[in-house]
């Protein structure tokens, strides 16, 4: 008898089979790095207050730097505690975890104000309103005194010095947190209801007759087409309600007539004397990050030179003290607002503060606001301590352009204010 | 240059609810797991309320609440003026954020406004699709803003409202409500897209929020002027 050897099949399977198996724990692992997150249950309680989520962890988690972790199969978690001191610190589990980031969630309106690196503060752009300074650093006057390049929500002084110069100086910038939003509708004639449309068939018995001959079919069963047409009409109109332009406000009859208010109760705006001890007050007023840096603020050309920068700061409230040769002239221009932000019809105050900061009389002192389109001037509100002629004249974007023309000249060391309110739009 | 003129945009209104928002989640940023808070108002003395928790909570005229960007909500508008018994079932769907200074962000919610034209529409058997978008301060219409009234404008089909929204400001939320019969399948959960988790502000919360500092007046004595000294005239 022969024997045959026949190759053992475990020995070829196995190795096989292993591969396979290898190959699909690798295409799972692949698969579920970046999908979507699925439309399952939430694994953990659905609503939170601000009792169980706040931004401060108990005392057990602060004492661990690293951040808690988030895994898909975790169990649920233990009822919020809503009474300090009822469960031990140790019975903290963490945050509830999120399937979409395995992050600790956020709440709103806590921790820091988020920023992307690289770019100025306020951001961003459209939540704020911005007034004051030289958007696009082209303001400049004519011969005539017309004034070129000025945008919206320009704020320049210019001015004229004994040697018949004319200079432009920005103001800084103030940023107001006022967001508005606005809907679109589309109105569809769609019904989203489920329906059944069965073709309409129609029974019909009919006899066929012929003589002596009898049939044995009785019944015909014909199907026939629908005989309606469902045809879906969408809207055709089209509406634009826009409301009017009148609004409801409530003001305090109080006036500051020749005084300061709270909001701009700084040396600089009275006496025109920088205070270090009022750095955290003004920057919240100002809180422009970029109002003094090196982009705005003090950074003029002066006898088309660039001045010497003796000190400065890149913090909110810092200033820059800039040295001139003698027989310079000079304008410092302060802008601050009465509130950081304001919903649509509040009253905003502004005051500006300008002062001769050179070495000789500068004239013609000419302050210029050209108000952004979501700023509306309350007429009568302006107030200049120094004589001057007010105007107004309307800009592109349907708001004002401000102008105050001081009389009188300005000597070495003295200043002004000018204060007028706008309505948030 | 024509082709410039129209870009193509990635995402349409027609998109299942809660496809763009979850797409946004994507991109990455400070967007996950982030509660923003929205302020839904029921006007013309309807109520709305909120679904959580895998259950509809008690109406009232305004709801508050921190809402995440990618799921859909479910809200259920009641107490319709002469359509009494009636309820219009929208959802609602965050697709981006907003990042006001901090301690302002329950000061300064979204608006959804839930206004009684919508609810008649729905009721007739139409679907309304709201974009709610951040306009541009700088190309912003130079009107105020009345107070419990979001200005809107219509467009007509097959124009997309989020298309439309995008090229005037921010799209922040998306509105739908239409003729849909409700189906309350509490065993899978999906009519109430699974009851994503909210976020209920607090009472200091709400009391910070409504607080109005009161416009303190210090009196000071008025700033020196003396001017002697000529400066040439005007030319």
């Amino acid at each position: 008898m022969r024997h045959q050897s026949y190759p053992r099949p475990d020995r070829h399977w196995q190795p096989a089979k292993l591969h396979w198996v290898l190959l699909g724990l690798m295409s799972l692992l692949l698969c579920s790095c970046r999908s979507l997150t699925p439309l399952t249950s939430w694994p953990f309680t659905t609503v939170l207050t601000e009792e169980n989520v706040s931004d401060e962890q108990p005392p057990a988690a602060a004492a661990n730097p690293t951040p808690p972790t988030v895994t898909p199969a975790a169990p649920r978690m233990a009822p919020p505690v809503t009474t300090p001191g009822t469960l031990p610190g140790s019975a903290w589990s963490g945050y509830p975890p999120h399937p979409a980031t395995s992050r600790p969630l956020a709440v709103g309106g806590g921790g820091q104000t988020w920023a992307p690196p690289g770019l100025p503060r306020p951001w961003p752009r459209d939540e704020y309103i911005f007034d004051g300074g030289d958007r696009a650093g082209q303001v400049n006057v004519g011969n005539d005194w017309s004034v070129h390049g000025l945008d919206e929500e320009d704020t320049v002084v210019h001015y004229e010095t004994r040697s018949g110069k004319t200079l432009v100086q920005p103001t800084n910038r103030v940023p107001v947190y006022a967001p508005r939003f606005v809907t679109v509708r589309r109105i569809d004639g769609i019904i989203q209801n489920e329906h059944t449309f069965g073709l309409l068939s129609n029974r019909q018995v009919q006899r066929l007759r012929r003589n002596g001959d009898i049939q044995h079919q009785s019944g015909l069963t014909q199907q026939l087409q629908p005989q309606r047409h469902l045809a879906l009409a969408t809207p055709n109109g089209f509406r634009d309600r826009l409301p009017d332009r009148s609004v409801a406000s409530i003001q305090n009859a109080e006036g500051t007539n020749n005084s300061y208010d709270l909001y701009e109760d700084f040396s600089i705006i009275r006496r025109g004397v920088f205070d270090n001890n009022e750095k955290p007050r003004l920057n919240q007023r100002i809180q422009a990050a970029k109002a003094w840096t090196t982009q705005q603020g003090l950074q003029v050309l002066i006898d088309d030179k660039l001045p010497t920068e003796f000190s400065s700061d890149s913090s909110s409230a810092s200033h820059s003290v800039y040295q001139m040769p003698e027989g310079k002239q000079r304008l410092r221009v302060i802008k601050v607002a009465s509130q950081q932000q304001a919903h649509s019809g509040d009253i905003i105050e502004f005051t500006i503060r300008f002062d001769n900061t050179g070495n000789e009389t500068v004239g013609n002192v000419t302050v210029i606001d050209n108000l952004t389109p979501r700023l509306e001037y309350v007429p009568e509100s302006q107030h200049c301590n120094l004589k001057s002629n007010f105007a107004t004249q309307e800009n592109v974007g349907q708001s004002l352009v401000l102008r105050w023309e001081i009389i009188a000249p300005l000597k070495v060391g003295e200043g002004g204010v000018i204060r007028f309110k706008c309505r948030v739009r | 240059m024509l082709g410039q003129s129209r870009p193509h945009f990635q995402h349409s209104i027609q998109d299942p609810p809660g496809t763009v928002g979850r797409s946004q989640l994507l991109r990455g940023g400070p967007l996950p797991g982030y509660f923003q808070p929205v302020e839904f108002k029921a006007l013309d003395g309807m109520e709305v309320s909120l679904a959580y928790d895998g259950k509809f909570h008690p109406a009232t005229p305004t709801v508050k609440a921190g809402l995440l960007i990618g799921p859909v909500y479910r809200l259920r508008v009641s107490s319709i003026p002469r359509m009494a018994g009636f309820e219009v079932y929208p959802s609602i769907e965050l697709v981006n954020r907003l990042y006001p200074p901090q301690g302002l962000a329950w000061k300064f919610p979204i608006p959804i406004y839930l206004t009684q034209q919508d609810i008649q529409y729905a009721l007739q058997g139409r679907y309304i699709t709201r974009v709610i978008y951040l306009e541009d301060p700088r190309a912003a219409l130079p009107i105020v803003a009345r107070v419990n009234e979001q200005r809107y404008f219509d467009v007509k089909p097959p124009t997309d409202p989020l298309h439309t929204a995008d090229q005037l400001g921010r799209p922040m939320a998306i509105l739908r409500l239409g003729s849909r019969v409700p189906r309350l399948d509490r065993t899978t959960g999906s009519f109430l897209f699974h009851s994503p988790p909210v976020l209920i502000p607090g009472p200091a919360t709400v009391k910070q929020a409504a607080f109005q500092p009161d416009s303190a007046t210090t009196r000071l004595p008025n700033v020196p002027r003396l001017f002697s000294q000529p400066m040439p005239q005007r030319r």
